[in-house]
């Protein structure tokens, strides 16, 4: 089957530079012998002039802040500094070895990590896809698609998770209909879990969004040249879509990975900052943020903290790594 | 002041404790931030600073919020030149929002504390000593029971919160809904067991509701169960209970699910984390119940708007044993710049009856006894509240106290709920659960 | 009618009844989802004693009581402060962030300079740190700052990229654009700054007006910065406000939380609704034909 993927297409077409010659318009080219190292010059000093905002802000707001919950891991701070001891390893050692709810909190997130966000991301892309299709009202589905998102961390969820999925909620309300007498979906440790996945998926607006802005921005050229080629709908969706919009899926992996790791919000609301029934919802950052907040043990949290950054670290980098085998982009480079 | 200026200015602390201070601030690049707050010792009146403006925090809801703010502004009505910047919000974001503040030594001029939360400001250094106010008169306690105040007493020998509202924890009983199902109310006099009996007793009448609200994971009405077996919840640097009594807990409360006399595991944890209106009681489910007196309220609005019946508070299930109250209280920041300004607000919070009569105990019970028994003589406050003030005299006379609960061990009370939902959905034995849950008393008493 | 005109019907017809499917699969995931929505908006309409009773959709006897209350329920203060808070604060957020982020982006998508591997590394590892234990730290550094209860700790950050996620979400899309074009460009002896602007910022609009749709959405949204920042009433943002509704320690305001829940939704869908147009037409102004 003649299946051409991006990738080839864009091989194929910079020698046409059909896209760059109407920018182009046939300028001359006026090249300077020591061209080369003027360009190497110019693209430090432009990199670095428009890296700057960012530049001052990392070292203004963010590094410093980082650095100093790193320092703070290795003590016992607790809101005074005056009574602050160094403690070495200590916090990392009570946090692998004494703390009782920690792993229990490791095994939530992991499990909330593996089963929600991939499905979080396949019922994104699936509806963004659908939505691409330039079929009509395509704005209102998109907007009501996206307003449970906008609720954000409103205590208003709360409220509507347990009239969902309550003892005598709509679920229940639903299942009572085709006979089937449902127990509270909310107050069972099997199912709390299960809940907030649902909250999860159900809040898929952003990635959803992220995915249409990248279908919208596959160059219409791709699928013109592979409808030349014979490619069929489904080909044509493997084979140029996904490709072309890889960086995008890079992108909401990474993000909704990182999302998983650092749930809270949501559960945070749903649980009125309990994580229960019986610890079935305390999360990894709930308990980082009981340790932090209810506890006043900030040197313990901030220790908490940089196990999980080093986790989520690892998987991203792991993530990106593998990116070389699936991430085309635009410009030609793979990274 | 300098770093060194202040380690040398309290040599009675051992210097290893600050080793770590430098390389920890250099790091955060902000030792000029870290510094500053001395504890000092308690000022009196002639030496108060009156600085800048006084800012004043507290908490609630948006009804108790525009209450308090009334009373704030009577304050600022007669101290026309004082700039008064109020910081309400809501419980949890207070206390999120004061450890932060307290790190930075920023806290508001007058935080509002709590009887389970106050010791952990005073032992981090972050609230002024007010002894010496009190004993110079500036800030007149002399209204409030003596025990009451005293009671705030810091194990340092300091005071450093006055108590502006009081609250109990009692039963709570549907007496309406009782009758119309011909069952007879529960003894006053009874513990938590005998309130289980009585349930499952009275099970077989009450057809869709429950006779009593499950309290398997309240730490509040274990401590009831603590007090009624002579013990209590905390003992100096460890648990104040046995193992067995909360085997003993855990195991009347199964019982109680297994007869049917309270909700089952599922819809128990689907109500844990409910606010008071809507909880069981509130919407009918269960007869009996147990809250704080202020809450009664609460559950009254959702049980009228539903015709449910009503509520009436109780003696907590103490087996007539005297029982703990808490307190709201104010207290002034060490970092405070408007110490005079601050004591006079509390003062005048504390003592104006007209406050009292504005805020209809949105924040407790009044403390002082004159502005209560104002509030009993008069017709413009409601029977609900004469009831519950008339209830908290008979507590301090029975020599109920200010329980103030020690640094560190506020996390329990969500652990305490943890470790009865293990039991009651049967992933944690009994005998283990316990094992654990005292652990971790002590764990939290350790400052671990 | 002509041969080929018949031979298309068939085509036609599967067409028209995927399409079918596809509306009635939309519409009813769209109603499933949106339904606890509807039920919030209607029961902000309904007598506060029937607010968390009632299960269904129909308001019997409609009354605006919860949105009167709601607005005027917070002390010395109204709801209308908040919105004015919320949308001075948000819409700088945008501003500093699309501007901002996108330099930056640019930086990291296009322009090869050593070092940008070690920044684009640090910059994704700002995301992973739970913003929990960096609370204390900032509030540090902006207290001495003296910038606690102003505006500044939520709206400076911004303007100076803190938030990486927008960076990288531009890198992304600017790396989506093909490289010929800039080519073309610098070769017609453009500098960085022109490519910038007239090629890399109108072929990346739909990227763009994602980052100024989710910054406004987010900023407005936010919770724990104001609450922490902001201290005075007379600073404080929507969802302060709204928190106050429900409080453990006392009785808690259902009807008025849920009308003003209702009104703090209107600016960011309106936002929303205006950014959607640049999504949708974003490519179709570009020379991407």
């Amino acid at each position: 089957m003649a299946v051409t993927t991006a990738r080839a297409h864009q091989r194929r077409r910079r020698p046409a530079g059909s896209g760059a010659g109407a920018v182009a318009g046939g300028g001359s080219h006026q090249r300077r012998p020591d061209q080369g190292w003027t360009e190497t010059r110019r693209a430090t000093l432009a990199g670095y002039l428009f890296l700057s905002p960012w530049l001052l802000g990392f070292f203004g707001i963010t590094a410093l802040p980082m650095l100093g919950s790193l320092a703070l891991s290795f003590t016992n701070f607790s809101g005074s500094f005056s009574r602050m001891e160094w403690v070495g390893l200590d916090n990392y050692r009570i946090m692998f070895t004494v703390d009782p709810a920690y792993w229990g909190s490791v095994r939530v997130t992991l499990l909330y990590v593996l089963l929600s966000v991939p499905a979080m991301l396949v019922f994104a892309l699936t509806v963004a896809t659908l939505l691409n299709k330039g079929i009509r009202a395509l704005g209102i589905y998109r907007t009501v698609f996206y307003i449970p998102s906008l609720l954000g961390s409103s205590v208003a969820i709360a409220v509507l998770w347990r009239f969902v999925w309550g003892e005598s909620g709509l679920v229940n309300a639903v299942l009572g209909v085709v006979g089937i007498d449902g127990r509270s979906w909310i107050g069972n440790p099997d199912t709390a879990l299960f809940t907030i996945m649902v909250l999860n998926v159900w809040t898929f607006g952003s990635p959803m969004i992220i995915f249409l802005a990248g279908l919208r921005q596959v160059p219409t050229e791709l699928y013109e040249a592979a409808a030349l080629d014979g490619a069929g709908r489904r080909a044509r969706y493997w084979y140029i879509t996904l490709p072309s919009i890889s960086p995008v899926v890079l992108f909401n992996g990474i993000l909704a990975t990182i999302g998983g790791f650092q749930a809270f919000t949501q559960v945070y609301v749903v649980s009125g900052g309990t994580g229960g029934p019986a610890g079935s919802t305390l999360f990894y950052t709930l308990l980082l943020y009981q340790r932090a907040f209810t506890e006043l043990r900030f040197g313990y949290a901030s220790a908490m903290a940089w196990a999980l950054l080093v986790v989520i670290a690892a998987v991203t980098a792991a993530v990106f790594a593998s990116g070389r085998f699936w991430v085309h982009y635009g410009d030609g480079e793979e990274r | 002041m300098s770093y060194a200026g202040r380690v040398a200015a309290r040599p009675s602390r051992p210097r290893r404790r600050y080793a770590a201070a430098p390389v920890a601030a250099l790091a955060v690049g902000l030792v000029v931030a870290a510094c500053g707050g001395d504890e000092g010792d308690a000022p009196g009146g002639d030496e108060l600073s009156a600085e800048g403006p006084l800012t004043i925090a507290w908490y609630g809801s948006d009804a108790r919020n525009a209450a308090v703010q009334e009373v704030v502004d009577i304050f600022g009505g007669q101290n026309p030149d004082l700039v008064i910047e109020t910081q309400p919000t809501t419980f949890d974001g207070h206390w999120d929002r004061l450890s932060v503040q307290a790190s930075a030594n920023n806290l508001p001029c007058v935080p509002a504390m709590q009887s389970r939360y106050q010791t952990r400001y005073e032992d981090r250094g972050s609230l002024m000593p007010l002894e010496g106010l009190i004993e110079d008169g500036t800030i007149d306690v002399s209204g409030i029971p003596e025990e009451v105040v005293e009671s705030n007493r810091n194990a340092d020998g300091h005071i450093y919160s006055i108590p502006y509202g009081i609250w109990y924890e009692g039963a709570v009983l549907n007496l309406p809904a009782l009758e119309s199902a011909g069952v007879e109310a529960p003894d006053a006099g009874n513990d938590w067991s005998g309130y289980v009996d009585w349930a499952i007793a009275a099970q077989p009448d009450l057809g869709d509701s429950f006779a009593l609200a499950s309290q398997g994971g309240s730490i509040t009405q274990f401590q009831m169960w603590a007090l009624s077996q002579g013990e209590d919840l905390f003992a100096d640097d460890a648990a104040g209970f046995s193992k067995e009594t909360l085997v003993a807990w855990y195991e009347l409360w199964l019982g109680a699910i297994e007869s049917g006399a309270t909700p089952p595991p599922e819809i128990a944890a689907e109500f844990a984390g409910v606010p008071t209106s809507e909880s069981m009681m509130a919407v009918g489910l269960t007869l009996v119940s147990a809250t704080g007196d202020n809450n009664a309220s609460d559950m009254q609005i959702t049980l009228d708007q539903n015709g449910l019946g009503a509520v009436s508070m109780a003696l907590a299930p103490t087996g007539g044993k005297p029982q703990v109250v808490g307190a709201n209280s104010w207290a002034i920041s060490e970092n405070c710049t408007n110490v005079a300004a601050a004591a006079e607000f509390i003062n005048f919070f504390i003592s104006s009856s007209e406050g009292a009569f504005i805020l209809q105990t949105q924040t407790g019970l009044p403390p002082a006894t004159a502005v209560a028994e104002e509030m009993l003589a008069s017709a413009d406050v409601a029977d609900s509240i004469k009831e519950r003030i008339a209830l908290y005299n008979e507590i301090l006379a029975a020599g109920g106290y200010v329980d103030i609960w020690p640094d560190g061990t506020q996390a329990l009370v969500g652990q305490f709920t943890t470790s009865w939902e293990e039991v009651m959905f049967g992933q944690t034995a009994p005998d283990a659960a316990a094992d654990a849950f005292i652990t971790q008393v002590e764990t939290a008493l350790s400052g671990f | 009618m002509t041969a080929v005109a018949a031979r298309h019907r068939p085509h036609q017809v599967s067409h028209r009844v995927q399409r079918t499917f596809i509306h009635v699969g939309l519409v009813s995931a769209a109603f499933v989802m949106s339904y606890p929505l509807l039920w919030m908006t209607a029961s902000a309409f309904r007598p506060s004693e029937q607010v968390l009773v009632e299960d269904s959709l129909w308001v019997s006897t409609p009354t605006l009581e919860n949105f009167v209350n709601g607005w005027t329920s917070v002390a010395q203060t109204s709801f209308g402060t908040f919105f004015l808070n919320s949308l001075v604060i948000s819409a700088l957020a945008v501003l500093g962030n699309v501007l901002s982020c996108s330099l930056a982006a640019y930086a990291f998508a296009r322009l090869r300079f050593p070092g940008r591997r070690v920044w684009f590394a640090l910059m994704i590892g700002t995301i992973m740190l739970p913003y929990h234990v960096l609370l204390i730290p900032q509030y540090l550094l902006f207290n001495s700052l003296g910038w606690v209860d102003t505006f500044l700790p939520l709206v400076v950050p911004r303007f100076l990229a803190t938030e990486a996620f927008f960076v990288f979400l531009l890198v992304q899309f600017f790396r989506l654009i093909p490289k010929d074009l800039a080519e073309a460009a610098r070769i017609d002896g453009c500098g960085h700054a022109r490519i910038f602007g007239q090629i890399m910022v109108p072929l990346a609009v739909p990227a763009l007006a994602t980052t100024a749709a989710f910054s406004f959405i987010w900023s407005w949204n936010d919770f724990l910065n104001p609450l922490i920042y902001l201290t005075s009433q007379g600073n404080y943002t929507v969802p302060i406000g709204l928190a106050l509704f429900v409080d453990a320690s006392g009785t808690s305001n259902y009807g008025g939380l849920f009308a003003m829940s209702l009104l703090s939704l209107l600016p960011v869908i309106g936002f929303f609704l205006a950014f959607q147009r640049l999504l949708l037409d974003g490519i179709s102004t570009t020379g991407l034909k």
